[in-house]
């Protein structure tokens, strides 16, 4: 029987089949040795392929033209190879559910090895809110929320705002030890998307073995929550608490923010994003999803210089479209096949069918620019085909082009602008300028998703995996793809996205497939969309800004710019079927500069200090370096009378010595440092002179 | 002599109702979201329905206890019917905004 067995896969071999090494090997083993009485395998073939195993009684799981998932019983596996059409066989080993993968792909481990957890920082998030009884959010058994403010459900508001409950972190406490669940904090996460998000963000759990397999990455971090009704003015009012926090305690603050919308100008000169440029600064970020229309029909562009023009689009919420500043346009009309709105002029509102069309002058916009509006309600047009014309465009500018950017809430429209491919894994194209609204800001740090994993093992004991979405190391399929509007570089970096293993809420339901197998199942689930690629990068940034608390977004979109790092095409993946991020730090609409890495920021000879103005003093490597036990430290001071530190500092950041502290002149100084009463490690010493500073790392070896 | 004088005071009564290049007085108008715009033609009960709004001033606005101070001159607050239109009528409101997002 065996060797009738091997015969076949050979043959099969033979034929042209593949068959999975891994499949090959296992089926060797006698069946009481595996334990496996069946196999699901994924079978590669020719078109119809489900429709032929169905016919020969194979339990087809899913069929997709010319792939399909298939249970096979392991004493029917010959019949398998004997169907005529099969090109591959795939059976796949048990991925490890790990969200470190995510994580530390970020290289956050160097960071956590020289003591930066995220302690020194606060973080927030703005989502639907935080199972808080998660084991990813609890140190020594008490939480680390320290405020908690539910937008959602009127009772005792934070002060200074007039809605929604707070409460804080004696409150959380208290209800952990209540015995009583929710009975002092009602607040819960139904949908789960913020506990999600929490986990790869901050979480970590104490109890899972080993202690790192679920982390998030600032796992040291103390977090303000803030359940939103996803409304502007709310989102700006928990930007503003959580940042007011951040002030009292005198911390740095990064916050999360995985939502977003396509209403508006996508060039960061709408209210709510000047707002949020204005609340950022020094030591405050916000990190925000892309958006997941990566491959929607959500934006429309020409710039063709002619009188007239129409836009074609289906059924949708909402359509803004944006006229080249310093062109002009005499009016707006919009036809589908049972009415019509004719002649919205400038200032002009129209209304029927549950269809409003608006046209407002360049004076309404901050970026000068013409915008129409539509707005539709009425579902019974649901099938209609809209068409908007444009009429009276004028090129004012005489620049020989009147750029006309329109987008919508849903894919709608028929001629989406530029369409383009990343491979042909993907079963579908590419467009750019599909960012979300929000992620266009100019001071926010904007977060593209690319595939760290393409299947996972759920509690079912199946593996699963989406189809024609790329392989490990492309871009996501959904994320949106840049620039912003006015062609700024968005999005900024890329974090792993496309199914992230992190906090599940107990309040949130969730199908077998997207749950871990045990003994992760009840604390886990798996989510995907730059939601969560989001809070992976998040983390990762709120470890530089512990390193460097006064970085302003625009000194951190600088180091992220110069510490990329690229994605890798799977072993006998083509260019042609997946297109990776191959030049870290060079910008590109897909994948940003590359993924995040903290190496550099961690490890390097000069802690990089952007404001660092050289003509001011210079800092030279110690000499010896490596040293035992007594080394030379030489600088020089540009200017007259400044006042000089010289500080030594161990590689968790702590002050062991101050070697200088004085006014000096001008000139060449030299110190010496004895290492004699320390350990072996890695030192820094910093020299401040003014408001100047460089540091510079040091080997003490005994 | 009559006819002259006729002719004149026609002449001057003609130029006097010329209009000038520059309004006498130019009617303030803030920049509405046509969402907040929506909300105001759609809401009925002008006291009790509320909407969340974003406003832009060019000047402080300390004397509204609805609206919260973001940063300069950026305020929030979810505002009444009658209170949004006081807040039209405002000649250091520049715009109001509105919306939502959703999650990614």
């Amino acid at each position: 029987m065996k060797f009738i067995f091997f015969l076949l896969i050979i043959g099969s071999l033979l034929y042209g089949q593949f068959i999975d090494p891994a499949l090959q090997r296992i089926s060797q083993k006698p069946l009481a040795k595996t334990g496996i009485t069946e196999y699901h395998l994924l079978v590669h073939g020719d078109l119809r392929l489900g429709d032929k195993l169905y016919q020969a009684g194979f339990d087809v799981q899913t069929d997709i033209g010319d792939y399909a998932t298939v249970i096979v019983p392991r004493t029917r596996f010959n019949d398998l190879l004997k169907i005529s059409g099969i090109k591959s066989i795939s059976y796949g080993i048990k991925s490890k559910p790990l969200n470190s993968l995510a994580v530390n792909y970020q290289h956050v481990k160097i960071a956590h090895e020289k003591g930066y957890t995220g302690e020194n920082v606060l973080t927030g998030i703005i989502d639907t809110g935080i199972d808080f009884y998660h084991p990813m959010f609890l140190k020594n058994g008490k939480t680390r929320i320290l405020f908690l403010w539910d937008q959602t459900e009127d009772g005792d508001p934070p002060q200074g705002y007039s809605y929604g409950t707070e409460y804080d972190q004696n409150q959380i406490n208290q209800d952990l030890l209540s015995g009583a669940p929710y009975s002092i904090v009602k607040q819960r996460d139904y949908q789960g998307h913020g506990t999600h998000v929490a986990g790869s963000f901050i979480g970590h759990n104490e109890n899972i073995t080993p202690p790192d397999t679920l982390d998030g990455s600032a796992i040291g971090a103390n977090v303000v929550v803030v359940k939103t009704s996803y409304k502007n003015a709310y989102i700006l009012d928990a930007v503003n608490y959580i940042f007011g926090i951040a002030d009292s305690l005198n911390k740095p603050c990064v916050i999360n923010i995985s939502l977003g919308h396509q209403y508006g100008p996508h060039d960061g000169t709408d209210d709510f994003n000047s707002a949020i440029d204005n609340l950022v600064g020094p030591g405050r970020v916000i990190v925000r999803s892309a958006g997941n229309d990566g491959s929607n029909a959500v934006h429309y562009f020409d710039d063709k210089v002619v009188s007239t023009s129409d836009i074609k689009f289906k059924f949708t919420k909402y359509v803004t479209v944006w006229i080249e500043k310093g062109d002009d346009i005499l009016s707006v009309s919009l036809k589908w096949s049972t009415g019509s709105i004719t002649n919205v002029i400038k200032n002009g509102h129209k209304t029927s069918n549950g269809i409003d069309v608006y046209l407002l002058p360049a004076s309404s916009h901050p970026n000068g620019k013409v915008g129409a509006y539509i707005f539709m309600e009425d579902s019974s047009l649901a099938n209609e085909t809209f068409t908007l014309t444009l009429t009276g465009l004028k090129d004012n500018n005489n620049n020989n082009k009147i750029e006309r950017h329109a987008w919508s809430d849903g894919p709608v429209f028929e001629q989406p602008y530029g369409a383009f491919s990343q491979g042909s894994l993907y079963g579908s194209d590419f467009y750019p300028y599909t960012l979300a609204n929000d992620a266009c800001a100019t001071r926010v740090i904007s977060v593209g998703a690319f595939i760290i994993r393409n299947s996972w093992p759920a509690s079912d004991g199946n593996t699963y995996y989406y189809p024609n979405s790329g392989d490990v190391g492309g871009i996501a399929s959904y994320s949106s793809i840049g620039p912003t509007g006015d062609d700024r570089p968005k999005p900024d970096v890329i974090a792993a996205g496309t199914i992230i293993l992190s906090a599940r809420s107990r309040d949130a339901s969730y199908s077998a497939a997207y749950l871990p197998p045990a003994p992760y199942t009840d604390y886990y689930a798996y989510s995907q969309g730059t939601s969560m690629a989001s809070p992976v990068a998040a983390g990762a940034i709120a470890l530089l800004m512990e390193l460097h608390p006064d970085w302003s977004p625009e000194q951190l979109i600088d180091y992220l710019s110069k510490h990329a790092q690229g994605t890798v095409r799977p072993d006998g993946v083509t260019v042609s079927q997946l297109q990776v991020k191959e030049n870290p730090n060079t910008w590109d609409r897909v994948f940003g500069y590359g993924g995040i890495d903290l190496t550099d920021a961690f490890t390097s000879d000069s802690i990089e200090m952007p404001d660092l103005q050289p003509q001011t003093f210079v800092l030279y490597q110690n000499q010896p370096n490596p040293f035992n036990p007594v080394t030379q430290i030489k600088y020089y001071v540009v200017n007259k009378n400044e006042r000089v530190t010289l500080k030594i500092f161990n590689s968790r950041g702590q002050l062991i010595q101050t070697l200088v502290d004085k006014t000096q002149n001008n000139g060449l100084h030299y110190v010496y440092f004895n290492g004699a009463n320390y350990a072996t490690g890695v030192y820094f010493y910093q020299l401040k002179v003014g408001d100047k500073q460089s540091a510079k790392k040091m080997v003490l070896m005994k | 002599m009559r006819k002259f004088f006729l002719v004149l005071s026609l002449f001057f009564l003609i130029v006097g109702c010329v209009a000038t290049s520059k309004p006498l007085y130019e009617k303030h108008v803030v920049s509405l979201d046509p969402r907040v715009d929506k909300w105001l033609v759609q809401t009925v009960k002008d006291s009790v329905d509320t909407l969340a709004i974003v406003v832009v001033s060019n000047a402080p606005l300390t004397d509204y206890s609805f609206l919260k101070k973001l940063k300069r001159n950026y305020y929030t607050g979810h505002v009444t019917k009658i209170q949004l239109k006081a807040l039209l009528k405002d000649e250091r409101i520049v715009r109001i905004n509105s919306g939502e997002q959703k999650l990614h």
